[in-house]
């Protein structure tokens, strides 16, 4: 991605995520996948944190959705990579969504902004209707 | 006092629940203080923006109830005050 090397998916998963009880596999998951990877714990942390948020997102906005969970290899360095997509009514204004406090549903507006803060690496793809595709990932530094 | 030794991560979902108990318990004239938060969680928290409105926090269960009790004997000291 950054340096240009090529991105090898050593491991992959995928599962669902409609209800609450979900997002707490995702947690679980997304640790598992974090501890194999050699995450210390703070950097597993913030992984199952900004999982956790996006998560909570694909359910209560995107009506249910999938995560893919990938163990990366890019040269040297190995990460974690999380896909969410859902095809719930998508994002109008992505801008205005990942602004700190911004938020449609009552929440504290802080769950994509903060899980970008989390991640090393972030990008967002959605249009009204089109569904929300969020990626993500965290290097093992 | 809630005890949050057991979590292994703090969400935007649950610092909105600490942040409602703490509204609810100022209403009832109540300090709300956290205990037992581990180091990755209070880092990521800050990463993530999270600020907790109105919660103390103290090191463990015994730092807590010292804090609280503080706070009963000088209701006029800064512990007793609610934070704004």
């Amino acid at each position: 991605m950054t340096q240009g090397a090529r991105l090898v998916v050593e491991k992959g998963e995928t599962m669902a995520v409609r209800t609450s009880d979900d997002v707490v596999r995702v947690r679980q998951a997304v640790r598992a996948r974090a501890i194999e990877a050699r995450f210390g714990i703070v950097d597993q942390t913030k992984l199952v944190t900004a999982a956790s948020e996006i998560a909570r997102n694909t359910v209560d906005y995107g009506g249910g959705g999938t995560l893919c969970i990938e163990i990366v290899r890019e040269g040297a360095r190995r990460g974690v990579q999380l896909t969410f997509s859902d095809n719930g009514p998508g994002i109008a204004d992505i801008t205005a969504a990942m602004t700190d406090g911004y938020t449609t549903g009552g929440g504290l507006g802080l769950g994509l902004s903060g899980a970008k803060r989390l991640s090393n690496e972030f990008s967002i793809e959605s249009a009204p209707g089109k569904g929300t595709t969020v990626t993500l990932a965290r290097w093992k530094l | 006092m809630i005890d949050i030794s057991a979590l292994e991560i703090v969400d935007s979902f649950i610092g909105r629940m600490l942040n409602n108990i703490a509204a609810m318990s100022q209403v009832l004239d109540a300090v709300t203080v956290v205990v037992g938060m581990q180091p990755a969680v209070a880092i990521t928290l800050v990463e993530l923006g999270l600020s907790l409105v109105g919660v103390r926090t103290a090191l463990n269960v015994d730092k807590g109830l010292a804090m609280i009790r503080k706070a009963i004997d000088d209701p006029g000291g800064t512990l007793g005050r609610r934070e704004r």
